[in-house]
């Protein structure tokens, strides 16, 4: 199995405050969940991964490339996607626009080229568009016929739905996913394993670190779990492992 | 078939409404021009409750050529219209030079959602470029409004590289200090004239034919205006056209993205430093090739003409035609400039009536005259999707 | 030597106009995250104001008919500074509310056009408006003993000041009201949670703010010695810059900002040749520079946006 994500020892420190410590951790070609008490530094190491905040020690690598010090822009450019915690939408943007953003680094017109060779540029729009709608397809039919509404008006879970269509929309390698199902009942939050389940069948080439408070969505559709707490890993293994880990059950019920 | 015809020419006729308006607001007093306005606006309102300001833009999309056309015709005629009044197509040509600023401006209001306060500048370093570069140097004009436009590029990094770390407050800080730093150093520097500004501009030649000579079309005498009136407006229609076309593509959406969340642009890839800067450059740019005309035009600049107070006027006529809506800002640039020419005879009233009118038009009409729309990229495989109104509702962070 | 201390009389009685009117800047900005771009004109309309009671209006004379001049003149000041008061609540219900919880831009511009309403007003009803009024002697002018640096007017500057922030310090930290503010300032939420009039607090931010305002109007007009309707423009958008370089939102960062700014202003215009017309160009680019590189500026605290 290749690796395709690598951290080494990364570290950050907020002010006096280590939120991610020494962590190890990689990926192949797989689900890995990534759970752990709030606070405990999992959304702080996806933003590293995506370059939002630089580690204060430690290097990560991506195909084993070093991408630590590289920009978000550029590590989205080299294929890893992301959505967000708190859902980050453009809300006044329509589906379409937002599904668009999700292929911008596949796109390469220019200003230029924008003002110039515009017949270039709306086709290739007008393919962006068509992958797009297909994506959504995949997710939920109804989103395409609602395709040039503003965000806004869309519910919570299709609003999931949209960001998680967004991310692999330009085909990346690697997608991270903070919280699919935070706000979510029992039932959408069944619907959104299936979702999630469906982006590893369209293509087993995109490999997926999901952060999660469930562990019946972690228990379903991951194949490995790494568990951090207060920065560091204190298990990794397959779900039935490190939920038996003693670690993990006094860091769970107040350590 | 007949319902095509129908649709035609009911497109050919609003568009033809409009430009009679606009005719009307240009040829009569300040009063009946406010009334025409106050009457679109509350038209506009209507039509946006009842969805019919949705048909209309369809209507106009789909008969694009006619309309287009129409407008053309119009400004063509426009010098006969008004009979040669040089007064008059004064007005139409501050109004298209306005626009073209106005334009550029909201590549930035518009699109990244950054108030510049400081487009006055950009369109000052134009003109002062230009008219330095003919007057002194004795450059083609054609030359010096290419440098004028370098040179506001220039100006335009050196405002928009702020852009790139403040947002908010700070940013319109930094832009509002640099605008006033731009006109301290003009009024400071005697070698381009100080305080009394650059008489004597060239004005443009084609061929030992000056712009500034008056010239006989069909059998009547129109005044050198007509020249500048066609010059202003060809080039409008392609910087329009342009505009238009960032805004639909890649480039446009990515501005959008960043207004409403940089981080979150930054995670698909948009290089948040490269394309607001170009925000900043295309917009100086813009602003700088109309300064130049601005001064091969009138053949006089002063200060006056590029202080904050001015840039506050073309704030105004991008919030007042709607942000990020082409046609919009062109609109609000075409009105403001009218009721302010207008008001020059209230020339005490002028600054007073810049204040009252940008209070209302945020409390009643926030979102401008033609408010921003959601993006419709094939007008033929729209009707398959959604017939929903279009209009961004809401929205604000 | 007596240049460089003169010069730096002059710089701190500057810093002291500029400090109140930051001041302001930072309490609003505190109490609801919100630029009040209209601040100068707000406090230039309270020196004119003061500038009617005492000449147009009569009062000042009046007054002095019957009581002390150092007294008939604190009356009119303080009406002076209350109306300053009241005209910024104004200012608040008619282009601030209206803005609240919208996006930014829309408060923004509508305290811009504020401003110039304020201004253009001034402008057109004050009689004589448009020109340069020489603003009142309110202040005594003799000199204290026989040194020419020290006139009474300069300390009388500085002192009134002084006393302002000793106020507002004891008022902020020392009255229940005050801690509300802090409290609100700090954490607007949780402050309401806990059962502060959310409201209240902000009418009464802004009424001490005006008042500070009107103070600084009153002092500005007497140090230039004269008064015109747009000087509020520059006046605000010094504050502005006060405000910003001491750190947006702290009280004490103004002045500091204030001096930096004064300091760096009257020296550029004393010590470098021509430097007078670069003065305001050296203090926009010294906040240029802060807010590029320092943006929370010198006392304030640093945010990191989380993510
Ligand atoms: N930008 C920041 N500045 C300061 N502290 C931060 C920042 N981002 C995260 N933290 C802190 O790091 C810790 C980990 O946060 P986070 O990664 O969001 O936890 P979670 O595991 O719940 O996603 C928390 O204590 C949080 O307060
Ligand atoms: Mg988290």
């Amino acid at each position: 199995m290749m690796g395709v994500l690598r951290t080494e020892r990364v570290s950050i420190d907020f002010g006096g405050l280590r939120a991610v410590d020494n962590l190890d951790f990689q990926i192949g070609d797989e689900i890995v969940g990534l759970i752990g008490p709030n606070g405990s530094g999992k959304t702080t190491f996806l933003n590293i991964i995506s370059g939002i905040y630089k580690p204060t020690r430690g290097r990560v690598y991506f195909n084993g490339e070093d991408i630590t010090s590289l920009p978000p822009h550029m590590i989205r450019a080299k294929g890893i996607a992301r959505t967000f915690q708190t859902n980050r939408l453009c809300l006044n943007l329509s589906i379409l626009d937002n599904m668009l953003l999700g292929l911008y680094c596949q796109q390469q017109t220019t200003w230029w080229q924008a003002i110039f060779m515009s017949s270039s540029s709306s086709r290739e729009i007008k393919l962006g568009i068509e992958k797009s709608l297909a994506i959504l397809a995949h997710f939920n039919p109804a989103l395409i016929t609602r395709a040039y509404e503003p965000v806004m008006t869309i519910p919570l879970i299709d609003r999931r739905r949209i960001e998680i269509a967004r991310a692999v929309v330009g085909d990346p390698r690697l997608v991270l996913l903070d919280e699919p199902t935070a706000g979510l009942n029992s039932e959408e939050t069944n619907q959104m394993i299936n979702d999630i389940a469906k982006i590893r069948r369209r293509s087993s080439q995109i490999s997926i670190i999901i952060i999660e408070h469930d562990m019946t969505v972690i228990s379903r559709i991951t194949e490995r779990v790494v568990c951090l707490n207060a920065g560091q890993k204190i298990a990794e293994g397959t779900f039935s492992e490190v939920a038996r880990n003693e670690l993990v059950r006094t860091a769970y019920l107040g350590g | 078939m007949g319902n095509k015809i129908y649709r035609y020419s009911l497109a050919g006729l609003s568009t033809l409404g409009i430009c009679m308006a606009l005719y009307v607001c240009l040829s009569s007093a300040l009063l009946v021009a406010l009334i025409v306005i106050a009457l679109a606006i509350v038209i506009l309102s209507v039509g946006e409750r009842k969805n019919v300001i949705d048909k209309v833009y369809r209507l106009i999309g789909d008969n694009k050529a006619l309309n287009l056309g129409i407008i053309a015709l119009f400004i063509l005629l426009l010098p006969f219209l008004v009979q040669g009044n040089n007064y008059l197509l004064h007005i139409a040509i501050m109004a298209g030079i306005f626009s073209i600023v106005a334009l550029g401006l909201n590549f930035q209001i518009g699109g990244i959602g950054q108030i510049n306060f400081a487009p006055a500048a950009f369109y000052g370093m134009g003109a002062y470029t230009s008219a330095f570069l003919s007057v002194k140097m004795g450059l083609s004009p054609w030359l010096g409004t290419l440098c004028g436009l370098l040179m506001a590029i220039v100006l335009g990094v050196v405002v928009g590289f702020p852009a790139l770390k403040a947002r908010g407050y700070y940013l319109s800080l930094v832009t509002i200090a640099l605008q006033i730093i731009f006109t301290l150093m003009i009024v400071n520097s005697p070698w381009i004239g100080g305080p009394n500004g650059i008489p004597g501009i060239p004005s443009y030649q084609i061929g030992g034919f000056s712009f500034r000579t008056p010239v006989a079309l069909g059998g009547i005498q129109l005044p050198y205006q007509v020249n500048f009136l066609y010059l202003v407006y060809i080039l409008l229609a392609l910087f329009a056209l342009a505009a238009n076309r960032l805004y639909n593509s890649r480039v446009g959406l990515a501005w959008n993205a960043i207004e409403q969340d940089p981080i979150v642009a930054a995670c698909q890839g948009i290089n948040l430093t490269n394309t607001q800067l170009l925000a900043f450059c295309l917009g100086a740019a813009y602003a700088g090739i109309a300064g130049a005309i601005y001064g091969h035009y009138t053949s006089f600049i002063g200060v006056e003409n590029f202080d904050f107070s001015q840039s506050l006027i073309f704030i105004c006529m991008v919030i007042l035609g709607g942000t990020d809506n082409v046609p919009g800002v062109v609109l609000g640039a075409v009105l403001l400039t009218m009721i302010d020419e207008k008001l020059r005879d209230f020339s005490g009233y002028r600054l007073l009536m810049y204040g009252i009118v940008l209070i209302i038009i945020l409390i009643i009409r926030p979102k401008g005259l033609l408010p921003k729309r959601i993006r419709v990229y094939q007008q033929k495989d729209r009707s398959e999707y959604s017939s929903h109104s279009a209009v961004v509702t809401g929205g604000s962070r | 030597m007596e240049l460089i201390i003169s010069q730096i009389l002059n710089a701190v009685m500057l810093a002291c106009t500029y400090t109140l009117v930051g001041i302001g800047f930072s309490l609003f900005f505190g109490a609801m995250d919100i630029v009040v771009f209209c601040l100068g004109d707000v406090a230039i309309a309270g020196a004119f104001a003061i500038m009617a009671l005492s000449t147009v209006m009569g009062v000042y004379a009046s007054l002095s008919g019957i009581l002390p001049a150092p007294i008939s003149g604190i009356i009119v000041v303080f009406i002076g500074a209350c109306f300053t008061a009241g005209l910024v609540t104004l200012m608040y219900r008619a282009v601030i509310v209206p803005f609240e919880g919208k996006n930014i831009n829309a408060s923004l511009l509508s305290t811009i056009a504020a401003g110039i309403v304020i201004r253009e007003l001034i402008g057109l009803f004050y009689p004589e408006g448009r020109n340069p009024h020489a603003f009142p002697q309110l202040l005594p002018a003799g000199l204290i003993g026989d040194n020419v640096l020290l006139s009474w007017r300069n300390i009388i500057i500085i002192a009134i000041t002084f006393i302002m922030v000793m106020l507002l310090y004891w008022f902020v930290n020392r009255t229940k009201t005050g801690l509300s503010i802090q409290a609100i300032s700090q954490n607007k939420e949780a402050a309401i949670m806990v059962g502060i009039n959310w409201h209240r607090i902000i009418v009464i931010t802004f009424l001490i703010g005006g008042f500070l305002l009107g103070i600084g109007g009153f002092l500005t007009a007497s140090y230039f010695n004269s008064l015109r309707f747009d000087m509020g423009a520059m006046y605000g958008l010094k504050g502005f810059c006060v405000a910003v370089v001491g750190g947006l939102g702290s009280i004490y960062g103004a002045i500091v900002g204030g001096l930096l700014i004064a300091f760096v202003e009257v020296f550029v215009t004393a010590f470098i040749p021509g430097g007078t017309a670069y003065s305001s160009v050296a203090a926009f680019l010294i906040v240029v520079l802060f807010i590029l590189f320092k943006p929370e500026g010198i006392l304030g605290e640093k945010t990191v946006e989380k993510v």
